[in-house]
């Protein structure tokens, strides 16, 4: 640029040996390479970076007036309450909201049937406010239920985020056959695709694999898997191949580790869009962030509200289109009102006072970030191939590869991670949360999402936390 | 189903790269044009691209190995209306992961007056801990080995008093001068700009602080002589380029008073620490603290040519900002000191005081403390912040921030100089900083208010800045140490501070910042 000033003309251009030198003199008899890093996975982290001479994803573009959708997540098992939780986020601030169903109550709104969505989305204008379901092996029975509550408004914003081989990965088993579950759903997809053009479909999550325990480039891969096997169901069942991709939204986790979720969001730009201009359709993702549950404490649960800070920071530098945050009290209980305007004003304190959602993709350029999306994608890539080449999501389940991984990086991470206030200056007392304490009160319809035909099953994606095994010792 | 290709076999290949967002800038405070997207084309050019940490200008940190050897000093500034009660409160954050000492001191203290002085009537024990006597300095430091904790002390008016009873206070642990480590803040300038607790005119002042640069280099070769600060400036409303300018006019404007009493620059200069301020825009502050260190190497080379390199090198503390918390719904002040402390850190900050939820209403309770130290030991610990220097280096919008900021203060600097350097321009009346104005505070603070109002349970909020019995407690200990110091011989002088000249008519700043 023509306008820069001369900076450092007094100086003459330190040299790379020059300031190894000086590393080796602090290190003493320590080797260089005790600076060196890795992810889970084994991608390398050096311990500083050039600038890179080109950005290695896609950059997402930001919307002037609302730089991502700030979402909350609903999952009080009454109805009435959940409508008055989505309506004070709403109020408060947030922009969407995601409902997770469940008719027993025991993991989500006990959601039976097209009333009981309609009453807890009472008052909500979908054509402002887009909603977006969690309804595992019910997705599809919930996406007629919220079309429905739609009234076949053509400008409705409902996100049906059908997603069934998620449910599958976590359970380790669907009802009837997880082939008749993926056409059930994209059957579904399609009959109400053109009804809502401004519908999202299907979500393809790579969370399943976040909350087992699995690496960055793991989740991206099934992430991937899945995003090709709803784009097939969805062809096969009827969508041109353009639409099919437009439709998919792509799920992922985000957490602690800030720096490394802005290059895992990248890098999973980076993968779709390969995936998606090799079918010829929109290279554009969008991507749903979720704060990992994983890296929540139950004891001293105040330092959650840091973990989810950064998470959020995370998801909106790396380019989330929505960033749903959690409550920093979710590994206790439900949350109470207090936590939830936490969770929500978080997001708003990310935008509107630290304007991170100024600037399309701020961390672009820089060599740290640009390696490490780079490897995350490539590996990740690899990984996707692995699944295609055995036969896709469903197979590469069932045939244990996906748990397989989701193992690997689990043994490599520290047996004794550092966690604050958990292992590591643990609170000598501890200061009491408030949790919301709701009997599970089940739908009076409890509705069936059993397919005809035999079981699938597979190794299950089994939800950790990290801090759970340390708690208890205490 | 022929349109899908075997992903199998289908090799990846990165995009080419896309075009950039358009659209409208967005202007800065600071007068930035801030674009929609940044790319390569935005850094081409730049000479302050690459560069290592460790060495000159130090652009990418002051050090080597940076945080992967030694994370930033996690340092909470903290004083309590009495000694005993600080004391207290210091042992136990250290033993919950703090790593160095920041003491507050109360308003009389920073005046000069002993807390029986009728003048400072309702100031004793305000904002932080009275010390009138090497009696409450004891007490201060009772158990805490002076060896081998540092000691930062936000002091400037009443410098040479404290500093004494400091340095008596590790003679009575037997911890030689040399042995001292820490920082004296010390700077005089930034009372005359934003802080008023200033004792004497500028002449006399800056006498004072070339005396201690020359004391401490012969006596103290670890401890910081000075931390010039900028943090006041943004709390009194300045854009970060001022801050920038104005802190670092200052500390050339230290180091001439310095090398004109007749000091080696190299003697003093490697001791010299700065104080920034973190607020809430977060990229705009990496850059700042990036370019301050790019800033101090060129402007001292250019003045001073030091043979030392650490003449050359900033090192700065830093404290996340007072003015982005909020009195109500306090619960919101804990993401913004955290996003502030990811842009300290990010900007490779050597320590760093992250303020408590409740700092806009009351000293910190052993509950909000916890929280705001937890947000450095998380980032410490948990988010990978330590694992690569200068993470955000290369970005191309934040080495375009660092270039454009860095060119901003420099026009600053100039108008400084135009005027004969700080010192000059104050006596002229000079610097009075331009506003955040209507950017600034919580857009959409309404909603992010709580409904309820109520006071969420941990956090006992009242007015408690200052112990309601601390002031006649601090008198009764003025009283005998006074009574002690003139006993008629044997006991060792507690070292009483001698009367203060009368402070003129100013008010004192309410704030609580540290060194």
């Amino acid at each position: 640029m023509a306008d820069a000033p001369a900076l450092t003309a007094d100086f003459a251009a330190a040299t790379e040996a020059q300031w190894r030198a000086l590393v080796d003199k602090t290190l003493g008899e320590t080797p260089f390479e005790s600076l060196t890093g890795a992810t889970a996975e084994g991608l390398a982290i050096a311990p500083l970076y050039a600038q890179a001479p080109a950005a290695q994803a896609p950059a997402r573009a930001v919307p002037a007036d609302r730089a991502w959708d700030v979402a909350t997540l609903t999952a009080h098992p009454d109805p009435a309450r959940a409508n008055a939780e989505i309506l004070a986020d709403l109020r408060g601030g947030s922009a969407a909201a995601v409902i997770r169903i469940d008719p027993t109550g025991a993991a989500g709104v006990a959601i039976g049937s097209a009333a009981d969505l309609a009453r807890a989305l009472d008052g909500v204008i979908l054509e402002f406010a887009p909603v977006a379901l969690d309804a595992g092996f019910l997705g599809p029975q919930a996406a007629d239920w919220l079309a429905a509550a739609a009234k076949a408004s053509p400008t409705a914003l409902v996100r049906f985020h059908l997603d069934p081989l998620s449910a599958f990965a976590e359970a380790g088993a669907s009802p009837g056959p997880i082939e008749a579950h993926l056409i059930s759903a994209a059957n579904t997809a399609v009959r109400l695709a053109e009804t809502y053009p401004q519908s999202q479909l299907f979500l393809a999550s790579g969370r399943a694999v976040h909350e087992a325990g699995g690496g960055e480039a793991g989740e991206i891969a099934f992430a991937a898997a899945a995003a090709v096997a709803y784009a097939k169901a969805l062809v096969r069942a009827g969508l041109p191949m353009a639409d099919a991709f437009g439709r998919v939204t792509l799920g992922l986790s985000a957490d602690a580790d800030y720096f490394t979720t802005i290059a895992k969001l990248r890098a999973a730009r980076a993968v779709w869009a390969r995936i998606a201009q090799a079918c010829g359709a929109d290279p554009t993702a969008r991507i749903e962030a979720r704060s990992s549950r994983r890296m929540l404490a139950a004891r001293d649960a105040w330092t959650n509200m840091i973990r989810l800070t950064a998470a959020g920071f995370g998801a909106a530098v790396g380019g989330a289109d929505s960033v749903i945050l959690g409550n920093f009290t979710d590994a206790l209980g439900l949350p109470s009102a207090f936590a939830r305007r936490q969770s929500r004003n978080t997001q708003l304190v990310l935008m509107e006072e630290a304007h991170v959602g100024r600037v399309a993709d701020p961390a672009a350029g820089s060599g740290y970030v640009e390696s490490l999306t780079d490897q995350i994608a490539r590996a990740a890539w690899t990984k996707f191939q692995a699944i295609e080449a055995a036969g896709g999501a469903v197979p590469a389940l069932q045939g244990g590869r996906i748990a397989e991984a989701v193992d690997a990086a689990k043994a490599a991470r520290p047996a004794e991670p550092r966690i604050i206030g958990v292992t590591a200056f643990p609170p000598a007392q501890e200061t009491p949360v408030e949790v919301e304490l709701a009997a599970a009160r089940p739908a009076q319809t409890q509705p069936s999402a059993r397919l005809p035909g035999p079981d699938s099953a597979c190794p299950p994606l089994k939800p950790i936390r990290i801090a759970e095994p340390f708690e208890a010792a205490k | 189903m022929s349109q899908f290709p075997d992903f199998a076999t289908l090799p990846f290949d990165a995009l080419p790269p896309q075009p950039l967002q358009a659209g409208a800038p967005w202007a800065t405070p600071e007068g930035i044009a801030v674009k929609p997207a940044y790319g390569p084309a935005d850094t081409a050019g730049l000479d302050t691209l690459g560069g290592y940490p460790g060495l000159a200008p130090f652009l990418r940190g002051p050090y080597p190995t940076m945080y992967l050897t030694n994370p930033w000093t996690i340092r909470q500034y903290a004083g309590f209306s009495t000694a005993e009660d600080s004391n207290a409160f210091y042992r136990r954050n250290l033993a919950a992961g703090q790593m160095g000492l920041s003491i507050a001191f109360d308003l009389a203290t920073h005046r000069g007056y002993d807390s029986d002085h009728p003048r400072v009537k309702g100031d004793v024990g305000m904002a932080g801990v009275a010390i009138d006597s090497i009696l409450d300095m004891r007490t201060l430091f009772d158990g805490i080995p002076l060896d081998k904790m540092s000691v930062s002390m936000t002091m400037n008016g009443a410098v040479l008093p404290i500093l004494a009873l400091y340095i008596v206070a590790g003679e009575e642990q037997g911890v030689p001068h040399k042995a001292l480590s820490g920082t004296i803040q010390n700077d005089i300038l930034k009372e005359f700009l934003t802080r008023n607790t200033y004792i004497y005119p500028p002449t006399p002042s800056m006498r004072i602080v070339s005396d201690i640069f020359g004391y401490t280099s012969r006596e103290m070769p670890r401890f910081n002589s000075i931390s010039i600060s900028g943090y006041h400036m943004q709390e009194a409303g300045a854009t970060l380029d001022l801050e920038l300018a104005y802190t670092l006019a200052d500390g050339i404007e230290y180091v001439r008073a310095g090398v004109a009493a007749g000091l080696p620059v190299d003697s003093f200069a490697p001791r010299l620490s700065f104080f920034w301020n973190a607020g809430m825009n977060a990229f705009m502050e990496i850059a700042k603290q990036r370019a301050a260190r790019l800033l101090w190497a060129k402007l001292m080379k250019a003045e001073f040519d030091p043979k030392d390199a650490r003449s050359l090198s900033l090192r700065a503390h830093t404290q996340t900002s007072g003015w982005s918390l909020a009195a109500h719904d306090v619960f919101n002040n804990v993401p913004r000191t955290a996003i502030e402390a990811m842009a300290a850190t990010g900007g490779q900050t050597q320590s760093l005081h992250t303020n408590s939820l409740d700092e806009a209403l009351a000293l910190p309770t052993d509950f909000s403390a916890r929280i705001s130290r937890n947000t450095q030991l998380f980032l410490q610990a948990e988010s990978g912040q330590t694992r690569v220097i200068d993470p955000w280096g290369g970005s191309y919008y934040v080495e375009r921030l660092t270039a454009d900021l860095a060119a901003r203060a420099l026009e600053h600097i100039a108008e400084v100089e135009a005027l004969g350097g700080m010192a000059k321009a104050i006596e002229e009346g000079l610097p009075q900083a331009p506003h955040r104005g209507s950017q600034r505070p919580h857009p959409g603070a309404d909603r992010r208010r709580d409904p309820e109002r109520r006071r969420r349970q941990p956090l006992q909020a009242r007015d408690r800045r200052r112990d309601p019995g601390a002031e006649g407690r601090q008198h009764r200990r003025a009283r005998a140490a006074a009574r002690q110091a003139e006993a008629p011989e044997g006991r060792a002088r507690p070292g009483r501070r001698g009367r203060r000249p009368r402070r003129p008519h100013r008010r004192c700043g309410r704030r609580r910042e540290s060194a």
